[in-house]
């Protein structure tokens, strides 16, 4: 709008000075009367067009404008020039109205002036000079310095000044089209994004293309940045800091004047195995071009060479357990990846761990095509498979690992049978000899928190799989010898450098440049089942209970660690139900009970390393106080062997030795050296603990008698009556103990009265016999054995339900009734020892003349403690009454024929206060005895 | 200096020490993770310390420099935090970080993301750009949502440095922009939509009032439309779109005018989003993809196009004012032991004909891998990179230009091996040639580079043995001469010390010369000793001496450089 007036105004401005200009004209002319033509005015932009907005500011060399006066007889005097930049009608810069240049033009009759190097004329749009349509316009375009990119036009008219001074225009504009585009970037082409460059390579060579676009007239040069990537980082981030302030030291070439950079031997060297991330910019040395991005290029990244030949891999691909992929590597080595997961679970029979029992099945194929004449014996074993059920396992992780090359055999070895089993060392003689690289380390890696593994190894095995379907084989010679028969497989395996644990069965094949993704392996934990056997101690001392030696049942038997294996199983031991662990690790144990033969069985036990003495279990039994016959001291040993020629009968997982202390000092081995799942078998093993029995002990409760409640008596003194048969020691006759809260007494480490000693002979038992009694206060007394007395006890021997239950010596009859003599149903607490409801009885009252009148009452008749001022709580069942509380003396009774005691409830009332007045009156009416029936009231 | 490096050696030990602390590991349940799971730390880490000294020449890396990086994952009771960090003595703060830290803890299907990230909602939208700051992943069953807040980049203001770097030609100071990123969608990995909103900005009041003058803050507001849906197992469509609205200085008014704008049917639709000022101009960018897969054959078909000037302020410079056809193909023959992989692309710039010259491209390419034995095998690469730009009729210059580049590669190798040792002989020929038939901004020679290498290697298995040696011939055509180097390289690997230690050496020697005339010698030797500990840690120390003679001065200097590098690799 703005714009459209400036024109208007101009345009009035223009004609409405026509008349004078007219006159001017003709004033200054003799002869011509024609109408004046205005100026013609053409421009032309010389190449290179600059998106530079100063390069505006003097159009010197820059253009070609010329002026022409079509007028045969009128000169225009006082003219000059003025422009715009246009990029659309409505936004422009252009040349301030009040701008004129030093010196004004004459432009006489016909003649034509063309302005190239004029620096007074052509200096219309320097910044000083002009203004914008929008003001936001200029102000970016000086900011930067910069048009913005888009379809410009420059625009130059002819404006002269009147002799008033006024300004008017002279001529139309004349626009020249200025495409401002700012050049794009270099685009890299080699190498091109993501590319491996080859190591052997000896150079280089970085190409990219030239800037694309208005570029004539600059001259170009390349800046060439090359970094590391960091792993992690950005490569736009890695560039950004190179470029700026050479961060990570960076290869940087400057000034480049072709667009392209072969590495030179002198150049920084770049190490192998490593991502870079590379960028060049474009500049303008004339610095008439802008560049889109400051000329930098887009960010591409290389790989140069691979970092070594144990990872060399270059394809990662995702592929489905068991699937041959093909794998790359720019170094003609020949590779191969073998990659999988590894977990572990425990082989039981009992199922507690792992749901299913881990019985190897052969790795060979029944199913395999059968041999034909003529054709190669079928390979029948079964490659990069897991026999073993992965339910119920975790993976193993963090665990070292290897690739190892083995030799399996379908066969014999002597009689042995081997159906998918590994040679071993020692299996057959000089076995190295004969089978090159037999348990050779291919390669090692550690698996992840995931148990996830990846081998990238060098393949340089040429016979993978069946190497000969007729082995016969002897070993040795003369006496010795060993011969193997059957077909003879090499084969990888993986085996699991921890010696707690086995390794997979799985045989894997995989040739060179190939990768096979193997699944899931499982590690089966190199365990085993522990049965303990509680007996008394065998010491003939002793005249236990039950006998010398006995087989003790019932007894809490539980296992402990001291300390853990840092790379043993973290879950040892077994789950009884979801929150019960018999045992798990340290300081976490659960007990188990021995059975009727005196045995605890243990499953899923860790064995043990022989170099590590703290590797070791804990047997542990303790008494139970509660339940079981027999009484002992708590009594800890350890699972260990005790002598050196008992580690052949102990379960170790690895091969130890040891040095005898006599006779030939020659180091003797023991333990186990199985290496593969099916090697494992779970064996249980058995041990013993001898206990020594304890001093006797009886324990029980004392309680009111089931009929009157069944509640504990506490504090109650329960006595031990000692019948000794030598012993005359008066304060040996009675032992006293009280009941605890829970009406429970004990007698502990009680006396036992033997023969004398004899060396090497059991001192029989011969007393004291033992009464118990117990006599509380408002109870009837009670004494046990129900014969007494009880028959001396023995070492170990304990009675632990000897319980009192006491009937009350007292009697109470009683009902309830309110103030009105109805009945009322409620529940009665006598002392808190009793508590009974009352129930509805007939009961007949004389009215007099021999009549009986018969009605309901509530009442209750009990047995309860007898005793002076006993508490009795009446609470009526009804809510609507009140409870009572009472005290009354209750006397020894068998009680049945004691009257009935009256108990009076009351009703729970309200009440209610109210005045009368008299109507229509507000004096108080004082009428005493009034009376209002009160559901009128209501 | 010297307590400054003694200072950083301090921090580095410092911060190494807290990762070398012994961290409990325990299994987790194969199924799922489970919150009674303990905690365990697993990834990497990489420590580089650098000495650096070059005689005669300005030093072309730092005298002395550390960095240490890391990505390691923290399991937390089943929940997985990985975290990455970079840190060294390089960084400057008068430009963009270079030490960074980041974590993404997720569990199942919540994922946070704390400090420096690089995430990418679409490639016209948010597309990897680092942001400094906090953002979520929630994917609940099929629903994809997304959200990210964070510093762009820092403000910066003008160095002295600056002035004296080549590449900043008129060196300016940066505003800090802060931007989020909201991403709603649905589906699952191969059928999904999602809707992207990206706003970016730049803080005015990050830069002081002086500062302001000489640049001006911007804002940016794109949405994304991304999808992929599959048309039967094999066929896969993928189409990404964006719509940009980009204001070049946000100080400026309302658009009141009704500016006469490119793109109207996008600022249509963004409308009720953009504020429509002076300098806000709108731009789209547009790609789709069919991808046909099968087991021996994969084909993907791809169209792109950029207009001029489309950016979104989360990406990084991407091409732009663009048209792409890409056809790329790749065939699996010979049970895999014949890998064919072809690309023929074409593009097209000056979409609106801004330009007075439109540039047409030509990509193409082809690499060929044939190993049909153990003992023999060949690759081949292809490359050719043609450009051709021609003046509008309109244009008043003449800024016809051709150019076209040919890469080849060939390097076939031979092997032979046997349980005991490795033999491999291989070759590489490369041949790259760039040639300028046509140029208006004057004559450019053609480019051509010619490269042969004959190397051999030889490792003993069972010592862990290995030597090497090749022979290389250099020659590149350039219009200041032609540059030849002729020599050679031997090496070898030794371990000692029962294998604990990996010893190897190179030595190489190239005589160069400048148009086909002596220009002295290239001699690099390194020294370098591997000493892995356990499966975990593996230290490394390098030592590198580069002696370069040169007669002709004008082409490279007579100078020396010795490097000695220490690593230290940690996986845990």
């Amino acid at each position: 709008m703005k714009a459209e007036r400036i024109l208007f105004y101009r345009l009035r401005h223009f004609w409405s000075l026509m008349p004078l200009f007219i006159f001017l004209m003709m004033a200054h002319l003799s002869s011509a009367q024609t109408a004046v033509i205005p100026l013609k005015v053409t421009v032309i932009v010389k190449p290179p067009v600059s998106s530079v907005f100063s390069e505006y500011g003097d159009l010197s060399n820059k253009v070609i404008i010329t002026v022409m006066n079509p007028n045969p007889t009128v000169a225009y005097n006082r003219v000059m020039l003025h422009g715009s930049l246009k990029r659309t009608s409505d936004e422009y810069i252009t040349t301030l109205d009040n701008y004129a240049p030093a010196q004004l033009l004459t432009i006489n009759p016909l003649e034509t002036k063309v302005f190239t190097a004029d620096p007074v004329q052509l200096r219309f749009l320097r910044q000083e000079v002009v203004r914008s349509s929008f003001p936001e316009l200029l102000t970016d375009v000086l900011k930067n310095n910069e048009l913005p990119e888009g379809n410009w036009e420059l625009c130059v008219q002819a404006m002269a000044v009147d002799l008033d001074g006024i300004v008017y225009q002279a001529s139309d504009e004349s626009c020249f089209p200025l495409n401002i585009t700012h050049a794009a970037p270099p685009v890299i082409t080699s190498p091109f994004n993501g590319q491996t460059v080859p190591s052997l390579q000896p150079n280089i060579i970085f190409s990219w293309t030239p800037p694309a676009g208005n570029v004539i007239g600059a001259q170009v040069v390349y800046d060439l940045y090359a970094v590391k990537v960091m792993p992690g980082q950005s490569p736009n981030d890695a560039i950004d800091a190179a470029v700026g302030y050479k961060a990570n030291n960076p290869m940087v070439k400057t000034t480049l004047f072709t667009n392209q950079y072969v590495t030179q031997p002198y150049d920084l060297k770049l190490d192998t195995g490593t991502t870079y991330a590379v960028q060049v910019i474009a500049r303008d040395l004339n610095k008439k071009v802008a560049f889109q991005n400051n000329g930098r290029s887009e960010v591409t990244v290389f790989n140069y060479g691979s970092p070594a030949v144990t990872a060399m891999m270059l394809t990662t691909q995702v592929t489905p357990p068991g699937q041959i992929y093909p794998v790359l590597n720019y170094d003609p080595v020949p590779v191969s990846e073998v990659k999988g997961k590894l977990v572990y679970r425990f082989k039981t029979a009992s199922g507690v761990t792992g749901a299913t029992v881990g019985n190897q099945s052969p790795n060979l194929n029944v199913s395999a095509p059968t041999h034909l004449p003529g054709q190669p014996v079928p390979d029948q074993m079964k490659y990069n498979q897991e026999l073993l059920s992965t339910t119920g396992a975790k993976p193993l992780a963090n665990t070292k690992i290897s690739l190892v090359l083995t030799y399996v055999l379908d066969g014999k070895i002597e009689n042995e049978t081997y159906s998918g089993q590994v040679i071993k060392e020692g299996s057959l003689y000089n076995t190295q000899s004969y089978f090159k690289d037999m348990d050779k380390v291919i390669s090692t890696t550690t698996t992840d928190a995931d148990g996830n593994f990846t081998f990238n190894f060098m393949n340089v095995q040429n016979e993978i799989g069946l190497i000969n379907d007729k082995l016969d084989l002897t070993t040795g010679g003369g006496e010795f010898k060993k011969t193997a028969i059957g077909k003879l497989y090499k084969v990888y395996r993986i085996r699991v450098e921890n010696n707690y644990y086995c390794s997979s069965d799985m045989n894997i094949k995989v040739e060179p440049w190939k990768g096979v993704d193997v699944g899931t392996l499982v590690s089966l934990v190199k365990s085993y089942n522990l049965k303990v056997r509680v007996t008394w101690t065998k010491s003939p001392y002793w005249d236990s209970y039950k006998g010398k030696g006995t087989y003790l049942s019932g007894v809490p038997t539980y296992i402990l660690r001291k300390s853990k294996p840092q790379n043993a199983p973290p879950d040892e031991g077994e789950v009884k139900t979801a929150n019960v662990v018999y045992f798990r690790g340290p300081n976490h144990s659960s007990e188990k009970i021995t059975d009727i033969q005196g045995y605890a069985i243990f499953h899923n036990l860790i064995q043990h390393d022989p170099n590590n003495f703290s590797d070791r279990y804990y047997i542990n039994c303790k008494p139970d106080k509660m339940a079981g016959d027999v009484i002992f001291d708590p009594k800890e040993k350890s699972y260990y062997p005790l002598w050196d020629k008992d580690k052949n009968y102990f379960p170790f997982n690895s091969i130890g030795e040891y040095v005898p202390s006599s006779g030939f000092k020659i180091p003797i081995q023991f333990g186990s050296s199985i290496v593969w799942n099916s090697e494992l078998v779970v064996e249980t093993y058995t041990d013993s603990v001898g206990v020594q029995p304890g001093r006797p002990r009886i324990t029980g409760k004392v309680e009111v008698a089931k009929s009157a409640g069944a509640r504990p008596l506490s504090d109650v003194g329960v006595v031990s009556i000692n019948g000794y048969k030598n012993n005359n020691d008066p304060s040996k006759l009675f032992t006293v103990v009280k009941t605890d809260k829970d009406g429970r007494y004990e007698f502990n480490n009680l006396d036992v009265e033997t023969e004398g000693f004899k060396l090497g002979e059991t001192s029989k038992v011969i007393g004291p016999t033992r009464t118990i009694v117990t006599k509380p206060e408002g109870f009837k007394g009670g004494s046990l054995p129900a014969n007494p007395p009880m028959a001396p006890m023995l070492w170990g021997e304990q009675k632990v339900n000897m319980d009192f239950s006491l009937e009350p010596d007292g009697w109470i009859n009683g009902y309830v009734e309110d103030e009105n003599g109805n009945a009322v149903e409620s529940d009665v607490d006598i002392d808190g020892f009793i508590k009974v409801t009352t129930k509805a009885e007939l009961a007949g009252v004389s009215s007099g003349r021999g009549n009986i009148q018969f009605t309901t009452r509530q009442a209750f008749r009990t047995a309860v403690p007898s005793g002076d001022k006993r508490k009795i709580i009446i609470q009526p069942l009804d809510a609507g009454y009140f409870s009572k509380d009472t005290t009354i003396n209750i006397k020894v009774s068998d009680g049945k024929q004691l009257p009935l005691i009256k108990f009076i409830v009351y009703k729970a009332q309200k009440r209610i206060r109210f005045q009368v007045l008299e109507k229509n009156s507000s004096g108080r009416l004082n009428l005493p005895g009034a009376s209002k029936p009160v559901q009128e009231l209501q | 200096m010297k307590a400054r490096v003694i200072k950083s050696i301090g921090l580095i030990m410092t911060v190494t020490t807290f990762f070398f602390q012994p961290y409990s590991a325990t299994g987790q349940d194969i199924e799922h993770l489970k919150l009674n799971n303990k905690v365990s730390l697993h990834g990497n880490l990489n420590l580089q310390l650098e000495y650096y000294h070059a005689s005669e020449i300005d030093p072309r890396k730092k005298e002395f420099s550390w960095l240490i990086n890391g990505n390691p994952t923290l399991n937390l009771f089943g929940i997985q935090v990985p975290f990455s960090f970079l840190f060294s003595n390089f960084e400057n703060k008068f430009y963009q970080p270079f030490n960074q830290f980041g974590i993404s803890p997720y569990y199942r299907w919540v994922k946070l993301h704390l400090g420096y990230r690089n995430i990418t909602y679409s490639p016209y939208t948010l597309a990897g750009h680092t942001m400094l700051g906090a953002g979520f992943d929630l994917t609940p069953g099929k629903f994809r949502v997304g959200f990210m807040y964070g510093r762009l980049r820092r403000s910066t203001s003008v160095d002295s440095s600056m002035y004296a770097n080549p590449q900043l030609v008129r060196p300016v100071p940066v505003y800090k922009r802060l931007g989020y990123a909201m991403k709603v969608g649905y589906g699952t990995s191969k059928n999904y939509i999602d809707l992207i909103y990206f706003k970016g900005w730049d803080s005015e009041k990050s830069l002081s009032k002086s500062l302001k003058d000489s640049v001006q803050p911007a804002e940016n507001k794109t949405v994304g439309l991304s999808g992929q849906v599959m048309l039967g197992k094999r066929l896969a469509w993928k189409t990404d779109l964006g719509f940009s609205a980009y204001t070049a200085n946000s100080d400026d008014s309302k658009d009141t005018g009704n500016i006469d704008k490119e793109n109207k049917w996008i600022k249509s639709i963004m409308s009720p989003l953009v504020t429509d000022k002076v300098s806000t101009r709108y731009y789209f960018a547009g790609e789709t993809k069919l991808s046909y897969q099968m087991k021996k054959w994969t084909s993907e078909l791809l169209y792109k196009r950029i207009d001029p000037g489309y950016q979104s302020m989360g990406a990084y410079f991407f091409q732009s004012d663009l048209r792409e056809i890409l056809f790329v193909n790749k065939f699996k023959l010979d049970s895999g032991k014949l890998n064919i992989n072809t690309s023929i692309g074409f593009q097209k710039d000056n979409l609106k004909k801004l330009k007075t010259s439109t540039a047409k491209r030509f990509i193409g390419s082809a690499n060929i891998s044939y190993v049909p034995t153990l003992h023999f095998g060949i690759n081949f690469n292809y490359n050719n990179y043609g450009i051709t730009n021609n003046p509008l009729a309109t244009s008043q210059g003449n800024e016809s230009f051709k150019q076209v580049s040919n890469s080849v590669t060939m390097m076939p190798f031979f092997n032979w091996m046997n349980e005991t040792s490795v033999k491999n002989l291989n070759f590489v020929f490369a041949y790259q040639s760039l040639s300028t038939p046509e140029s208006s901004i004057g004559s450019i020679p053609d480019l051509n580079t010619y490269s042969v290498t004959a190397g051999y290697n030889h490792s003993w298995l069972k010592q862990g043995l290995s030597g090497n040696g090749a022979l290389n011939y250099i020659l590149s055509k350039t219009p200041q001469g032609d540059l030849e180097s002729v020599g050679g390289t031997i090496g070898a690997g030794i371990p000692v010390m029962k294998r604990k230690v990996h010893l190897n050496t190179v030595l190489s020697y190239l005589s160069n010369k400048f148009d086909k005339k002596p220009n002295g010698n290239t001699f690099r030797g390194s020294l370098g000793a591997m000493v892995p500990v356990g499966t975990h840690h593996n230290f490394q120390l390098m030592i590198n001496y580069l002696k370069n003679k040169a007669i002709n001065t004008s082409v490279v200097e007579n100078f020396s450089e010795t490097s000695v590098q220490f690593i230290y690799g940690l996986t845990f």
